[in-house]
């Protein structure tokens, strides 16, 4: 049956559609990515590499002699590694905790620290100018700094640590340390010379995602930043919208995508190792024993929470006091019926309709399309599905900026769908298809080939097979990848600025509206309506946690 | 003193307790096995003395040195885990020579230590092996020599032929025993096992619930358990009530030899089962007071009744455990 070289892949496989159905299965996902993402970036590649002349790599000589454009490239990069190094220092020691003990609230306290990561970026951004902005609580006012940038980029990469490094250092037997110890180890140096080495592969692949998300950060350095504190990806949006330097823009993006490349390659290179690693025990985590674990444990969980927490309260906190003094529901009141001076001409509650149905209508695209490419990915022989796991993962690599930054110069052929609103639920939809297909394809490829044998035995169908055994047994993550999709869109900020128009924008173009404009009660309805979307993507992280953990234990 | 002492050992979870006032005394040199059902707080007693678990009472010494205040790294009791847990990314030799390292031993010498202790263990030129290359048996001898390597003044072996096939484990524990033998450690090896216990040690102890209900050589034990779940654990099968067979009432244990079938004077019993084991039918006889085993050339006829007589010299009587 199973050789258990690759997990439970079937040696033979079943085709439950046949050989058309099959293909069908490939091409559908195939040619939506293919139009929506492979076309719009190959077109941004031309763009920028070229002119009508023929090749022209004279931009980047122009780029990398301008002052500012240089500056640019060299903050996104000192940031992005500034943000590494400080996400791991202060997650690591969580990633230890939760690695290594039980404590009471762990299941919820795990999942706590999954939100600031699905926030969109732009309520991450509000809570901390909120914290720290002009109009922040303490009187201080870090916009324009790399502090900020910093603080809210390690806020929202932190669970990416303690998730990635965490549950490989879970595998990981205890007794390793316990014997370095024995043998006459300091904890420290049980630390630095047998654990930290065995966690390396983790370490690597999860600071280059990290790396990879402070690179391409846009909604944060946007709103936190200045000229002087901008990333490739905000130059990309500034160039485009404010300048209509679309060559500029476009050899930006490449730049941008060569570097995103080389982190890739680098993250799969570790990432691959992580898979192959020893995977020595189950975890088995166990009560705080000894007086250090007894102080160290309450005292680092204390720490990450507040660090985590303090800047959300605040932003509840501040969602209830009212432009015209005191507490209450006014803010919110608002956004129900905001005087249009304020708005910017954008009415909050039509801002919450139309992110409802992108989201609804970007759901259903990425399930149909992220479905299907998990069927194939089962279904299909090792190679192919290597092949396609690959392109199908891809925009999740890419950039938002990027994502929509191409389908602005490329989509206007083979008709001009640039100004059609469909194009913004299928950009949400391409960033949330890959965490359909992750959600999805494990489950599938979990169902045991004997499973399909035993139905088929009992008189089933191939094509009953599927729909009676696979079909149901995947059910659960299905609701777990639309769950992720629908946060996703309901957050998407970066490539809905470049093809939102103005009579249908989305919350979080609403939100970067009201910041933009001047007094209390803008302010007051973006902080409002960044709560409301915090509540969103909450409530959905806390559908994906229930019913992945559920789905887990099956 | 050199050996181990430990005074009113307790280590407890919570409310807990896993080990429950343990005083023993090891002698130098001596090897000692601790052995008792899963649970029965072994591992934990070896993690407290190695320092990975917190005492709540009591006190430690090896080798005329109380540890029990020190961290684990300065106490130099050495512990070889049922896993071994050899370092994965370091090679074989670099295993073996990390606790040498960790001693400050310059490396001119660890690499001469570590091609002795890999001679011992009959390992010789495999210094540059990835551990992951390793069978079963060498990753136990490699797990042996690190932990063997910076000489601690006790060695402790928990489970160490836990994951390992029963074929070689005879081989094994002896060669154990003689390395253990060649660089004279005090150790204590820790087992579910009463064969791999009985080959290994010196004396052996039986742990229950906490506590060490019976500590002697292997013979003593085995003549007299004290108790019915020593006797049980000892693999003794004939325990009756002393009163079917004209000794004090109560748990009582018959040694098989001293059963003998059929003389006069004998007690009625009745062939229950008959089965070849080990080179012999054993039987059990329902004496109405509980079963005997008895040992015999030719199968018995089940059903069928049968007289036993008792030699007195091999009656024990055992106390109920209390827990």
């Amino acid at each position: 049956m199973d050789t258990g070289v690759d997990g439970n892949r079937p040696i033979t496989v079943s085709r439950p559609f046949g050989r058309f159905g099959t293909a069908l299965v490939i091409a559908v996902p195939l040619l939506f990515l293919g139009y929506f993402f492979a076309y719009p970036l190959v077109a941004i590649l031309l763009r920028g590499l070229t002119t009508p002349e023929g090749l022209n790599l004279g931009i980047f000589g122009d780029i990398l002699g301008d002052r500012t454009l240089r500056g640019v490239a060299a903050f996104t990069v000192w940031q992005a590694a500034l943000s590494t190094v400080l996400t791991l220092a202060i997650g690591l020691p969580t990633a230890w905790v939760f690695a290594r003990f039980t404590f009471p609230g762990k299941r919820l306290l795990s999942a706590a620290t999954l939100v600031p990561f699905v926030l969109p970026t732009l309520v991450v951004a509000t809570a901390f100018l909120n914290l720290l902005g002009p109009q922040g609580l303490f009187g201080i006012d870090l916009t324009g700094t790399l502090w900020i940038i910093l603080l809210a980029h390690v806020f929202y990469n932190f669970a990416v640590v303690v998730r990635g490094v965490g549950s490989f250092w879970a595998t990981i037997d205890p007794h390793l340390e316990d014997a370095a110890r024995t043998l006459g180890a300091s904890p420290w140096r049980a630390f630095r010379t047998v654990t930290l080495p065995v966690l390396v592969p983790a370490i690597a692949s999860t600071s280059a995602l990290v790396f990879l998300f402070s690179f391409t950060s846009f909604g944060v350095v946007l709103l936190l930043g200045d000229l002087s504190h901008s990333t490739i990806e905000v130059e990309i949006w500034r160039q485009t919208t404010s300048f209509l330097r679309l060559d500029i823009a476009s050899a930006l993006a490449v730049l941008q995508i060569v570097g995103i490349g080389i982190v890739l390659a680098f993250y799969g290179r570790f990432e691959r190792r992580v898979r192959s690693a020893f995977r020595y025990l189950q975890p088995t985590p166990r009560r705080p024993r000894t007086r250090g674990e007894r102080v160290a444990v309450p005292t680092i969980l204390t720490g990450a929470f507040v660090y985590l927490g303090v800047p959300l309260a605040i932003l509840v906190a501040r969602s209830f006091a009212q432009p015209s003094g005191g507490f209450g529901w006014e803010n919110y009141a608002n956004l129900v019926d905001l005087p249009d001076r304020f708005a910017a001409f954008i009415s909050p509650s039509s801002a919450i309709a139309n992110s409802l149905k992108f989201a609804s209508v970007a759901v259903i695209i990425a399930l149909v399309i992220g479905l299907l490419a998990a069927t194939a990915l089962t279904y299909s022989s090792r190679v192919v599905s290597r092949t396609f796991d690959v392109f199908v993962m891809l925009p999740l690599g890419a950039s938002a900026v990027t994502i929509g930054f191409g389908f602005l110069i490329a989509l206007d052929r083979p008709v001009d769908l640039r100004t059609s609103l469909i194009l913004i639920p299928i950009a949400h939809a391409l960033v949330g298809i890959p965490f359909v297909v992750r959600s999805v394809n494990p489950a599938l490829g979990g169902v045991q080939n004997e499973l399909r044998e035993a139905a088929s035995t009992l008189g089933a169908s191939p094509l009953r097979t599927f729909l009676t055994i696979d079909a149901r047994i995947v059910t659960r993550s299905v609701f777990v990848g639309a769950a992720f999709a629908f946060a996703i869109s309901m957050g998407e900020f970066g490539a809905t600025t470049f093809i939102a128009r103005p009579a249908s924008p989305t919350i979080p173009i609403a939100i970067f509206r009201y910041l933009g404009r001047p007094g209390a009660a803008p302010f007051g309805a973006a902080i409002a309506m960044s709560v409301i979307l915090m509540l969103v993507t909450g409530a959905a992280i806390l559908a994906i946690d229930t019913l992945g953990s559920r789905s887990d234990s099956r | 003193m050199m050996g181990a002492t430990l005074s009113h050992v307790s280590v407890s979870y919570g409310s807990e307790t896993a080990v429950d006032d343990v005083t023993l005394d090891i002698t130098s040199g001596e090897r000692f096995a601790i052995m008792g059902p899963s649970g029965a707080g072994k591992s934990t007693l070896l993690r407290a003395i190695a320092g990975l678990e917190p005492l709540a009472s009591g006190s430690i010494s090896v080798a005329g040195r109380v540890i029990s205040d020190l961290p684990t790294h300065q106490r130099s009791v050495g512990l070889m885990f049922q896993d071994y847990a050899l370092f994965p990314h370091m090679t074989v030799g670099h295993n073996v020579a990390y606790g040498l390292r960790m001693a400050g031993v310059p490396p001119a010498d660890r690499t001469r230590i570590v091609g002795e202790l890999l001679h011992t263990i009959d390992l010789d030129g495999y210094a540059d092996r990835p551990v992951a290359t390793l069978s079963g048996g060498e990753r136990q001898r490699v797990a042996l020599a690190r932990t063997l390597a910076p000489q601690p003044s006790l060695v402790m072996l928990d489970e160490p032929l836990g994951s390992v096939d029963q074929l070689l484990k005879d081989d094994l524990i002896i060669q154990m025993r003689d390395i253990l033998g060649i660089v004279g450690a005090t150790s204590i090896y820790v087992t579910h096992d009463r064969t791999e216990a009985e080959s290994f040690a010196d004396r052996i102890a039986i742990m229950r619930s906490g506590l060490l209900v019976r500590v002697g050589t292997p013979a003593d034990v085995w003549d007299d358990p004290r108790t019915v779940f020593v006797a049980r654990f000892m693999g003794h099968r004939s325990i009756v009530d002393g009163g079917r067979i004209g000794a004090e009432p109560g748990p009582t244990l018959i040694h098989t030899d001293a059963i003998t079938i059929g003389h006069d004077g004998s007690i009625p019993g009745v062939v229950r089962s008959s089965s070849f084991r080990d080179g012999a039918y054993r039987s059990d006889i329902d004496l109405a007071g509980g079963i005997v085993e008895v040992s015999t050339r030719h199968a018995l006829e089940v059903g069928s009744p049968i007289g036993l007589s008792i030699d007195p010299a091999g009656v024990r009587p055992l106390l109920v455990d209390e827990v």
